[in-house]
């Protein structure tokens, strides 16, 4: 059996108490930050991504409204003959809606030759239908 | 500092914590990333549907858009002489007159290419028209 001095002894006992108690309180605080940081990169993220889910709510708003869009637009129904000119305005009608559902559109001009004068009319027989409600 | 000082820097998730518990607080939140995570999708997936939809509907005036461009900025006079769309298929036939033609084929190609399939873009007759005005005879095609 290894005897030692009672004074070493109390001084070994003091020393290893202490560096326990350092060495417990260095792992406590790494721990503790550590949970903290991953906490925190977990707060981080779920905020990210309810962002991002705003975003695409925002998104949804703006496409429904561009959808309600379409379906108000006036259903457009033409059949016979148009000038150059009311052809024209037709489809300026048309094209002022962003968005429009053509079910047909067939525009022929009654001649087949070209004409290059201006004054000379030009006749399309039209038959068209647009969609909407 | 404390966990609950920390989440209440992050409102959204302080807000959306009904029962605020220690023990379980990771748990609560990544129960909440992927509750907002699955909403987000569903979301992203409805907007999907609704951009297809609205995307078909473009390409049902894209043509008429494009061809009144084109008749616009081109500088010579441009006759169209037929056109036809039946929800599917485009077709459209027009001259264009001048001392030369300043339509550029690959590009209206390439246009139209962009929402169309199955595009053909011909020029197929060219004739001196009047004295040296000529004309450019061509038909435009395409599927929705």
């Amino acid at each position: 059996m290894i005897t030692i001095n009672r004074k070493y002894a109390i001084i070994f006992s003091a020393i290893f108490l202490v560096v326990s108690i350092v060495l417990s309180g260095f792992y406590f605080y790494n721990s503790y930050y550590s949970y903290i940081r991953n906490l925190e990169n977990l707060l981080s993220e779920t905020t990210r991504v309810y962002n991002q889910m705003k975003r695409a709510e925002e998104e949804s708003k703006f496409l429904e409204a561009k959808r309600q869009e379409f379906l108000n637009s006036p259903s457009i129904v033409k059949e016979g003959e148009f000038q150059e000119r009311e052809l024209q305005q037709l489809i300026e009608t048309m094209l002022s809606n962003r968005f429009l559902e053509i079910d047909y559109l067939y525009l022929k001009a009654q001649v087949d030759y070209p004409i290059l004068f201006e004054d000379t009319p030009v006749i399309y027989i039209v038959s068209l239908k647009t969609g909407g409600e | 500092m404390k966990v609950s000082e920390l989440i209440g820097k992050y409102p959204v998730i302080f807000n959306n914590i009904s029962e605020f518990n220690i023990a379980s607080i990771e748990n609560q939140i990544k129960n909440l990333q992927s509750s907002f995570q699955k909403r987000s999708t569903e979301i992203d997936k409805a907007n999907l549907e609704i951009k297809r939809y609205l995307f078909d509907l473009y390409k049902d005036t894209y043509f008429l858009k494009y061809f009144s461009k084109l008749s616009s900025s081109v500088p010579n006079k441009i006759f169209l002489r037929e056109m036809l769309y039946d929800g599917t298929r485009v077709y459209i036939d027009f001259y264009e007159y001048g001392l030369d033609t300043r339509i550029a084929t690959s590009t209206v190609y390439q246009d139209f290419s962009k929402l169309y399939k199955n595009v053909s873009f011909q020029l197929v007759e060219e004739r001196v028209f009047f004295s040296n005005t000529k004309y450019f005879h061509y038909i435009l095609e395409g599927t929705k």
